[in-house]
């Protein structure tokens, strides 16, 4: 028999997540509503894209007979309908426009090299952001500390699709060398596979790191000023384990939040690094449909990116507990 | 053979002068001579004026009226025989080899035989005898001339700024050929490795019955009936022009082709062609019957695909009754109505390459690359998505090299693809020597003169060939909407622009200026070049502004207290070229004609306002003229009434009438006449103003061996199927790349 107040305590978290998941369902109807209309405002269709993506070498393409076979014909309520269709009764996002192939055996199959690319960017961001941050803050006011918030502005302002493209200009002028340009799955080469992303995870980790930087700091000086940390400087306890056990994982809690915040700009910086450094990511496929117009692949993507990032900040807001006893679930 | 010392003294004293043409470049800094006798300068001076005499002529002589390369070879070595010993001054040798080349014909020997010549005997005797100059010193004599020597390309692409010439860099030890379509040397074929292409785009899939984006990946693994002759003489037909006319194309899977009466067509089929050894077609022999199920398939006949409505209507123009096989090695198409397309259809088109009909009959299609079989000289065997494409070696081939008939096909063990979107990406690929080739058979060309020339100034050894098959920095009006309804306007705006200054500082010379109509010079069978323009249309395509001023002032623009007097809006879209816009802008605000550059919509968007005629602006800036590619097919899209991507929005009968009589012509010189005709009428309407063709640049590491710049073996094979035909010197990459 387990002890009543666990007990209770875990029938709020079960009631939490019902009620997240339940409110899934409106926000990602609307989102699929978004995902499905917007990219079918953009002028042209993929038979344009066809012959735009030929140089007009196929002027010659039956477009009536094409717009038919692609279902393109009919309403776009009824395409919409029959997309959600597809997605609520047979659990499948269509084929794309261009193959004949699903749109989510081939999420499935660019996942991989997006998970590892974001994984590797947030865990080199976090090992940026709050060392430097806390230490900054500890050392507020200090020549280290002004270093450290100006190359936060530095890394905030450079954009990294810039930033990629000097990597990948400079070193092969100066020195002959650049960056891996082909992907080794990471099952085939674990090591390679690494290598290959860890140059754009650092840019892409970087960017991320000057906000988190910055907001760790902030949130440290907030937390330092507490009283129980005056409480337990007067206990004299040692600074290691004043800063790092008392006041940082208060301090983290936003910061936390501020990460789960940062991933549709992960995302969306995922499109542009993954062309450059050649990684046949979630966001290449997703830049390489919305040019082809290939409504299935891009509303697809879309609502799957949708759907990861209210899931992990759903499983952010989880995590809060762990951090703050005193935050409870109602 | 062991060729005499005399011999490498002709070898050396022929490529004298084009060392010295180089020396500022090449200069070696070391002391060079091993010998008392005769030091490389001494020699290099003293030869440079007695071998004046076998200079080549500037392009490669017609059939040799006197004695052949051999015979000149065989003369030379015999009159030197043994005659140059060991410290043997300059100025024997001069008078040595003015005699042997003296015995000889001017005309009888060509440079590239000349070439060869020096090249074969440096390379086979460089390291024997005794030798003023070390082996290594005259292999590298040899490979710095023979790279400086005039090509072909660099005699047709003569800019005042030299970003490049073709290159042939020569390593120690090789042995050299020459290209018989070329006259040049080159490292003689070699067999192995793998060839590393940069490609923008993957195709969707592998079944070209959908659409010829297909072919991006079946090209090399299936084939066509005809493909254009890899072995004619580049002087005769550079495959730099299109479309390919039919004189070019020779037999792929067919060997030979006969109109036996208006209606019908019999084509025969190679008997010694089989499928891969893969299922479920497990090598079997490739037959006619084949032939007729695909064609069967593409036009919709015969019992299994009467009833199908097919994506690609290329075929519709021709009123087919039915294909069937005669026999084994014979197919018979007929016609409803006489069409002079027919073969050019079957030949030139983009998708009937041959597919495999069990594959399609088990699968449905062949859309998964995995079930692609083919007959070609490569096989798909590794496809990552969105990453690259491989392609191994057929080892059973029937095919051999038009160029070296006893080579089988293909050279490499293996050719990719790497796909790369990003131009600065696919530079740095080729800066660091992780690929081979970019450009345009991969859809991935260095699209500015500055990048290219960048590319070349940190890698002095890439060759760019440049290319522009047609103009996209044209601009196109909407002649519906005034004041650009009025051809005064129009012409006026032609005429403030100095397209030569722009092409001098902004092109670096590397563009063509030479205004062309709807249709390229490249379509060499249906244009008509400027200079034979009617005289009343040429001055409104030259650079006049007060030509232009008074042409606006008779129209009734006169100017306001800024000076405009006209305002307008173009659009361009994203990927062209926008700071030439700028510079357009510029040139027409000049003569008060205020364009605004709207520049960003992606290329289906513009392309999907041409196709609705919904731009909302005056006029498209980044239009299409001078278009490489069949003349029917640019004007009936660009120009006819019911054109799918009329940009000007015109709606003329009697040019409407001129494309439909040029479509139904009963002879090509019939059709030919009309186009022109058509084009000359377009030109004088100036329904566009004419802005120059700009190059594109393929860059090829110098150890791809075999390219020269062409664009395809018939517009359907342009991928695999040419890099079947290349080789790599694997020494040189293998060096340059460690």
């Amino acid at each position: 028999m387990g002890c009543p107040r666990a007990n209770h305590r875990n029938f709020h978290v079960r009631a939490y997540i019902i009620r997240r998941l339940l409110l899934f369902i409106p926000t990602l109807f609307i989102l699929s509503a978004i995902v499905f209309l917007t990219v079918r405002f953009i002028p042209g269709d993929a038979i344009d894209a066809m012959v735009a993506s030929s140089d007009y070498l196929a002027l010659d393409l039956d477009r009536e007979t094409l717009l038919e076979q692609l279902g393109l014909d009919v309403p776009i309520y009824i395409q919409y309908l029959k997309w959600m269709r597809g997605m609520l009764l047979e659990g499948t996002f269509g084929d794309s426009l261009m193959g004949a192939w699903s749109v989510e055996e081939r999420i499935l199959e660019r996942l991989p090299v997006t998970i590892q690319l974001g994984v590797m960017a947030i865990l080199i961001g976090m090992l940026i952001a709050l060392p430097v941050g806390i230490y900054s803050a500890v050392r507020q006011d200090t020549v280290s500390d002004y270093v450290a918030r100006t190359l936060a502005v530095v890394g905030l302002a450079a954009p990294n699709f810039w930033l990629a493209t000097l990597v990948m200009i400079f070193p092969a002028l100066w020195w002959g060398w650049s960056p891996p340009l082909e992907m080794v799955p990471f099952t085939e080469d674990p090591l390679a596979s690494l290598y290959g992303t860890l140059i754009p995870s650092l840019i892409l980790g970087t960017g991320m790191a000057a906000g988190t930087m910055r907001l760790t700091r902030t949130m440290m000086l907030e937390v330092l000023r507490q009283d129980y940390i005056r409480t337990a400087w007067s206990k004299g306890l040692r600074g290691r384990v004043v800063i790092l056990r008392h006041a940082t994982k208060n301090a983290l809690i936003p910061v936390v939040t501020g990460i789960g915040l940062q991933l549709p700009l992960l995302v969306g910086g995922s499109v542009i690094i993954e062309n450059i450094f050649n990684l046949p990511g979630l966001g290449q496929l997703a830049l390489e449909a919305l040019l082809d117009r290939d409504y299935p692949v891009v509303s697809g993507v879309n609502l799957f990116f949708g759907m990861a990032v209210l899931i992990i900040n759903l499983i952010i807001d989880l995590i809060y507990p762990y951090l703050d006893p005193r935050v409870r679930y109602r | 053979m062991r060729i005499s010392t005399s011999l490498r003294w002709l070898a050396v004293a022929a490529i004298a002068p084009m060392l010295l043409a180089i020396a500022c470049s090449s200069a070696d800094p070391e002391p060079a001579p091993a010998s008392d006798a005769v030091t490389k300068e001494e020699l290099a001076a003293a030869l440079q004026e007695a071998v004046q005499s076998v200079q080549p002529a500037a392009a490669p002589a017609p059939a040799p009226a006197g004695p052949s390369a051999e015979e000149m070879a065989a003369m030379v070595e015999a009159a030197v025989q043994g005659a140059v010993p060991e410290g043997t001054s300059a100025e024997e040798i001069r008078a040595m080899v003015e005699a042997a080349v003296g015995a000889a014909s001017q005309d009888a020997i060509t440079a590239d035989q000349v070439r060869t010549l020096v090249a074969e005997a440096v390379a086979e005797s460089a390291t024997e005898g005794p030798d003023p100059l070390s082996a290594d010193e005259v292999r590298q004599i040899v490979s710095a001339a023979v790279s400086a020597l005039p090509t072909p390309e660099a005699r047709v692409v003569t800019k005042e700024v030299k970003v490049t010439e073709v290159k042939e860099v020569q390593v120690p030890g090789k042995k050299y050929v020459t290209d018989p379509t070329t006259g040049k040397v080159i490292p003689a074929p070699e067999y192995g490795g793998t060839i590393i292409r940069l490609q923008t785009n993957q195709p969707p899939h592998t079944d070209t019955y959908f659409t010829h984006h297909a072919a991006n990946g079946t090209d090399g693994v299936t084939e066509s009936l005809a493909h254009a002759d890899w072995g004619i003489d580049r002087s005769v037909f550079d495959h730099m022009k299109r479309p390919t006319p039919l004189w070019v194309m020779k037999g792929q899977l067919a060997t030979g082709w006969v109109q036996n009466d208006p209606l019908t067509y019999t084509i025969n089929i190679r008997d010694d062609v089989y499928w891969h050894n893969k299922a479920p077609m497990d090598g079997r022999k490739m037959t006619a019957q084949d032939v007729a199920w695909n064609f069967q398939r593409y036009l919709h006949l015969g019992d299994e695909y009467a009833d199908q409505e097919g994506p690609c209507c290329t075929f519709k123009s021709v009123k087919w009754d039915s294909v069937t096989a005669t026999d084994d090695k014979t197919v018979v198409f007929k016609l409803k109505e006489p069409n002079i397309d027919t073969l050019t259809i079957l030949f030139t088109s983009y998708s009937p390459h041959i597919l495999p009909p069990e594959v399609v009959q088990e699968h449905g299609d062949i859309q998964d690359w995995r079930n692609l079989v083919g007959t070609g000289p490569f096989m798909l065997t590794e496809w990552v998505d969105g990453s690259s494409m491989t392609w191994e070696k057929n080892p059973d081939y029937w095919g051999t090299d038009e160029k070296f008939p006893e080579n089988q096909l293909p050279y490499a063990d293996v050719t990719r693809a790497l796909i790369m979107k990003d131009e600065a990406t696919r530079i740095a690929a080729m800066r660091t020597g992780k690929a081979d080739y970019m450009g345009w058979l991969a859809n991935s060309a260095i699209s500015t003169t500055d990048q290219a020339e960048a590319l070349v100034k940190t890698n002095p050894d890439i060759s760019l060939i440049p290319y522009a098959y047609r103009s996209t920095t044209s601009t196109a009006f909407d002649v519906d909407k005034p004041p650009f309804d009025d051809v005064r306007v129009r012409r006026a705006m032609q005429m403030a622009l100095d397209l030569d200054t722009i092409n001098t500082i902004y092109y670096k010379g590397w563009a063509t200026v030479e205004p062309m109509g709807q249709i390229g010079t490249g379509a060499i069978e249906y244009v008509t070049p400027f200079d034979q323009w009617p005289e009343d249309i040429k001055p409104y395509y030259q650079y006049n502004p007060e030509g232009a001023i008074a042409l606006l002032e008779e129209a009734g623009y006169t100017p306001d207290e800024n000076g405009v007097r006209i305002k307008g809006s173009s659009v361009f879209h994203a990927t062209s070229d926008l700071a030439l816009a700028d510079i357009f802008v510029d040139y027409w605000r000049r003569v008060g004609i205020d364009i605004e550059a709207v520049k960003g919509p992606d290329n289906t968007t513009v392309g999907t306002w041409i196709r609705e005629h919904t731009y909302p602006h005056d006029m498209v800036g980044s239009a299409i003229m001078g278009y490489d590619r069949s003349p029917i097919t640019i004007l009936r899209a660009f120009i006819h009434s019911e054109g799918g991507y009329n940009y000007t929005g015109v709606r003329d009968p009697e040019f409407d009438a001129m494309i439909e009589a040029a479509e139904a012509a009963s002879t090509y010189e019939e059709r030919q006449q009309i186009i022109k005709d058509l084009d000359i009428e377009l030109s004088r309407q100036h329904l566009y103003v004419w802005g120059m063709k700009a190059q594109a640049f393929n860059a090829v590491q110098p150890w791809l061996i075999g390219y020269n710049g062409e664009y395809h073996l018939g517009l359907q094979q342009r991928f695999s199927q040419l890099f079947a035909r290349f080789w790599l010197d694997q020494e040189l990459k293998a060096q340059s790349t460690n």
